[in-house]
């Protein structure tokens, strides 16, 4: 879409129009200013904002000439341009040194919101993809919570991750109400996101529940360093850096980038306990840099089970199952489990064991030929992939343990998910499963000595004495729902956050 | 250049084992003699195995899943798989096949990377300085990998001197070197590793093999400012920190550098690991001497005439922060203040913009040059000419052009924070926000144009207690093999 010049301007001095309360010395000037047009109002606004020498103002101004988030270079190079020229030559400095984020053109276009003093958060994947795991899991259940009950603006993100502006209502129902809505068949938005108006959080909170694409670091980088906007995120973990051998190089780079944001903002909530010390070794990283701290504070995921009612099944008179819930990557260890059960099915021992998640070929493939190995030989062993909720409900009723003996999570929903069943857990005794098992139900191994693995599972199998007192120990376990999650998250870290601009 | 046997690798496994084994038996004796070793298979003995009749370090995955066979199968049956297919038959060609040694007891040395480089910047010249001192007061090895980066091997004769003194860049592998296994040894890694298959497998060996890893740690910038690297360093240095996870201590070049370190060490506990004791061995620096000849050629090279020369050292990245350098200068310029402004150093990724605004103030007449083609002689002699230099990184190790500058008594403005702050405290240096043009630019005006003050840091700097590569390689040494 191409509009006239005479409308593009007059969208300019729209967009300066909202902008200039926040950047005139004296905004009772602004009627007089608007009066003369575009021009004129810029020409005032880049003086004072050279006069204020503020990076927010600097980074608002940029936003509002040109209807695009800058990155930061373009944010030092129009503070440069400014500081080094005076009078008309400011003006035409400025406009230069915004000449390469103007050419994005698409925002040029755009007339502009300013949420002033607000709350805004950033759901763009979960607005605009149907995928439902871990983390969108977290950021669907928190805003259906949130939504309606706090004062806040859910936003994505322009085609391009040129600016923020608000959700459709589709988009909305995407975010807050995953249960309830009917996404059209067509996958197609019937009343598309307003993509020719920008929101513009200015001395707000900027929250980040997801992890946001990667075409959005560096902006998000940018808004964090020089906004003036408060930014807090929820910190799932850092398994791309800590436990880098497992996964793609690919995650590795782009979390790197993803912890530039970390970088410039306020504070983190980490879903546990583990997860907050890796982002405060993070912050404790960044004291190299003369950089303040960031702030973490946990505020761990509830144990509560997938949005389902279930009907628990009798255990009949079958063998004991054995399951092992999670995708199938090496990091979850599948292997120690199927090395486990060898050596249990050769003692004699009678067992079932079930894997339910899904994995990239590359692991698979081989995990497949291992388990196809194992049932030739006679045992009772097979993955379902691909099923549906119903059905992992069923064989957590069905099971008289679940297995969990990952080497590195930022959370262990699996373990959280089969306690809230009711069905105890052998899982890794350090980090985040170490941390759900204080509460009581699990059985702790060192997932790197498969030996210790063995004895858990043996001793779980051979007796029912040790897996009744497991189960009333799950019995007196305090409950977490994603109401208390919802409402922590928002005391500890969005309020603290709230108040004015940061500068 | 050899054909080591299957039987002939048996016997150097299980001399390592038991020294006084007999070796001379035959292959099937000599399996049954290794398989005792197993019977209760230790990650140490595995990883050995697997090392030594393979001629290769082995991956994580390749100790763990025999480590799991050992347990469900016979031994003796594992044990004659893995021998026969590492053995030369199994290879492609028969002049692949290397000799495999065992060593025991030694400090072995990896510079592979310095070994075969002609670079001489920042980190070559650590490992440089540092094995140099070593070798003459200490008993190392030097190694290297082969082409394929899964096995250690002995240096070339050339390669070991290019590797301590950095004289023979070209310097390659000769032929098929020796698999050089360490074993109850102290593994030192003086240099930054990030290729995957290498990291990889000194991941395992750390985490297996029953050898003492330490290593240099210099920054944790891939992590901590990935804004200012190229593609392929944040995962390439993520790996490598997951096998310093396994090491058992590190030596920073900073406090900041510790700091890096340590950030990380924390969050290791969520995978249930504690990580290396890490401790800072600061860095010293050279007071490059020149002539009286070199000194006016690096004087003409530098400035325009008679205008007090500002010197600025790096490559042109982007966290060397040069642009901020360029807005300063033209601030004073700007001002009616006279001085000339000369980079030395070479472009670097990211460097376009730097370029560009480098080539605008030239078209303004300003008296700015940058020089890409480095020499010693130009080095020390525009240390020793600059009336000041600056340096005002974003994020550095160690600033070695600080610490340079300041060691031949020429002030510095530079950062404050960080390791720059640590070598600035020396006295010297005036410290400034690097993200602050403008405070760049006062305590540029400062040093450069108020005689008491430049004076004042001239006299400070020329008062710094001096600390040598002896003394630097000696802490070090000391820091990883005579401290508890």
């Amino acid at each position: 879409m191409t509009l006239p010049p005479e409308e593009l301007l007059e969208r300019a001095l729209g967009r300066l129009v909202a902008v200039a309360p926040h950047l005139l010395t004296d905004p009772a000037e602004l009627p007089a200013l608007r009066e003369r047009g575009a021009g004129a109002l810029l020409s005032r606004l880049i003086d004072d904002v050279r006069a204020s020498k503020r990076n927010d103002h600097v980074w608002l101004l940029c936003v509002g000439l040109t209807g695009t988030f800058p990155l930061p270079n373009q944010v030092r190079s129009a503070r440069r341009a400014l500081l080094l020229s005076m009078g008309d030559v400011a003006f035409i400095a400025f406009l230069e040194s915004t000449f390469d984020l103007a050419a994005g053109a698409a925002g040029l276009a755009a007339d502009i919101e300013i949420v002033h003093r607000g709350v805004v958060v950033d759901v763009d994947f979960c607005a605009t993809h149907l995928a439902h795991t871990g983390i969108q899991r977290v950021v669907r259940q928190t805003m259906a919570r949130w939504h309606g009950a706090r004062g806040m603006t859910l936003v994505g993100w322009t085609p391009g991750g040129l600016a923020m502006r608000r959700l459709s209502a589709l988009e909305t129902s995407r975010v807050t109400a995953w249960n309830s809505y009917t996404e059209p068949e067509d996958g197609r938005d019937p009343d598309e996101a307003p993509r020719d108006k920008i929101l513009v959080p200015f001395e707000s909170t900027v929250i980040l529940p997801e992890v946001p694409q990667p075409h959005l670091c560096a902006v998000l980088a940018s808004l964090a360093e020089f906004s003036g906007n408060r930014v807090g995120l929820i910190g799932y973990d850092a398994i791309p850096i800590v436990s880098a051998d497992t996964v793609p190089s690919a995650e590795t780079e782009r979390f790197v980038h993803y912890l530039t944001i970390i970088k410039h903002s306020q504070r983190v909530a980490g879903i546990s306990a583990a997860a907050t010390d890796d982002f405060r070794g993070f912050s404790q990283a960044l004291q190299a840099q003369g950089l303040p701290v960031v702030e973490s504070v946990e505020v761990s995921l509830p144990i509560a089970l997938p949005d389902l009612v279930h009907e628990p099944k009798d255990e009949g008179i079958a063998s004991p199952l054995v399951l092992c819930v999670g995708s199938q990557e090496p990091r979850k260890n599948q292997d120690a489990v199927l090395f486990a059960s060898e050596l249990l099915w050769r003692e004699g021992l009678d067992f079932r064991v079930r894997f339910i998640g899904g994995g990239s070929a590359w692991f698979t493939q081989g995990f497949d030929q291992r388990i196809k190995a194992l049932t030739k030989k006679g045992h009772d062993v097979e993955v379902w992939r691909g099923v549906r909720d119903d059905a992992l409900l069923a064989s957590y009723a069905e099971a008289r343990f679940s297995i969990f003996p990952s080497l590195h999570e930022g959370y262990g929903l699996p373990v959280a998910e089969s306690l809230a069943m009711g069905v105890p857990v052998v899982t890794s005794g350090y980090g985040s499963t170490a941390e759900i098992a204080v509460g009581g139900g699990c059985v702790l191994i060192d997932p790197r000595d498969e030996m210790t693995i063995v004895d858990a599972m043996r001793s779980l199998i051979v007796t029912t004495d040790r897996i009744e007192e497991l189960r009333a120990q799950i019995a007196t376990r305090p409950s977490r729902s994603w109401d208390d999650y919802a409402n922590e998250l928002w005391d500890d870290l969005v309020v603290p956050l709230e108040g004015g601009a940061l500068v | 250049m050899s054909n080591q046997t299957k039987r002939a690798r048996l016997g150097v496994l299980l001399a390592a084992l038991d020294p006084g084994a007999r070796t001379n038996a035959q292959t099937g004796e000599l399996v049954a003699m290794v398989a005792k070793h197993l019977a209760v298979p230790t990650d140490d003995v595995v990883w050995l195995t697997l090392a030594v009749l393979k001629a290769q370090f082995p991956l994580r995955d390749d100790v763990v899943a025999i480590r799991r066979r050992l347990r469900l199968e016979a031994p003796v049956a594992v044990i004659a798989e893995i021998a026969a297919a590492g053995s030369h038959a199994a290879l492609p060609t028969r002049a692949a096949s290397p000799s495999v040694r065992v060593l025991t007891g030694t400090v072995v040395v990896d510079v592979h990377h310095t070994a075969r480089t002609g670079l001489a910047t920042g980190i070559q010249r650590v490992v440089r300085k540092t094995i140099a001192e070593w070798d003459e007061k200490h008993d190392i090895t030097l190694v290297g990998w082969n082409p394929a980066l899964t096995s250690l091997r002995e240096l070339s004769p050339l390669e070991s001197e290019n590797a301590m003194h950095g004289t023979a860049p070209h310097a390659r592998q000769q032929g098929v070197s020796d698999v050089l296994i360490p074993w109850k040894c102290d593994y030192v890694l003086p240099e930054l590793a990030i290729e995957d298959n290498r990291t990889s497998r000194i991941a395992a060996m750390a985490e297996f093999s029953g050898n003492t890893s330490v290593l240099i740690g210099y920054d944790c910038v891939p992590l901590t400012s990935a804004e200012t690297i190229g593609a392929g360093m944040g995962a390439g240095f993520s790996r490598n920190l997951v096998a310093a996870a396994h090491f058992a201590k590190i030596a920073t070049i900073s406090e900041a550098a510790a700091a890096e370190y340590g950030g990380w060490r924390t969050m290791l506990g969520s995978a249930g690991l504690s990580g290396p004791r890490i401790e800072c061995v600061f860095l010293p620096a050279d007071a490059g001497t020149v002539n009286e000849a070199q000194l006016a050629s690096a004087r003409a090279t530098l400035s325009t005439g008679d205008l007090p020369l500002l010197l600025c050292v790096g490559s042109h990245e982007p966290r060397k922060n040069h642009l901020a350098v360029l807005t300063a200068a033209e601030l004073l310029w700007k001002q009616g203040r006279e001085f000339s402004l000369a980079f030395v150093g070479g472009n670097a990724w990211g460097s376009e913009q730097f370029q560009i605004e480098l080539s605008a103030l030239k078209e303004k007449g300003r008296a700015v040059q940058s020089v890409s083609a480095i020499t010693d002689a130009l080095l020390w002699g525009g240390y020793r000419a600059a009336r000041c230099t600056v340096f005002p990184s974003l994020n550095e190790g160690f600033g070695l052009p600080v610490a340079e500058s300041l060691a031949v008594g020429t002030p510095v403005v530079t950062s404050g924070y960080g390791s720059m702050a640590e070598i600035a405290a020396g006295g010297g240096a005036v410290l400034v926000d690097p993200r602050d043009e403008e405070d760049l630019a006062r305590g540029l005006a400062s040093v450069l144009f108020d005689d008491a003050v430049n004076d004042r840091l001239r006299a400070e700097a020329n008062a710094r207690s001096v600390r040598t590569w002896a003394d630097y390689a000696d802490d070090v040494w000391a820091y990883f093999f005579a401290s508890a």
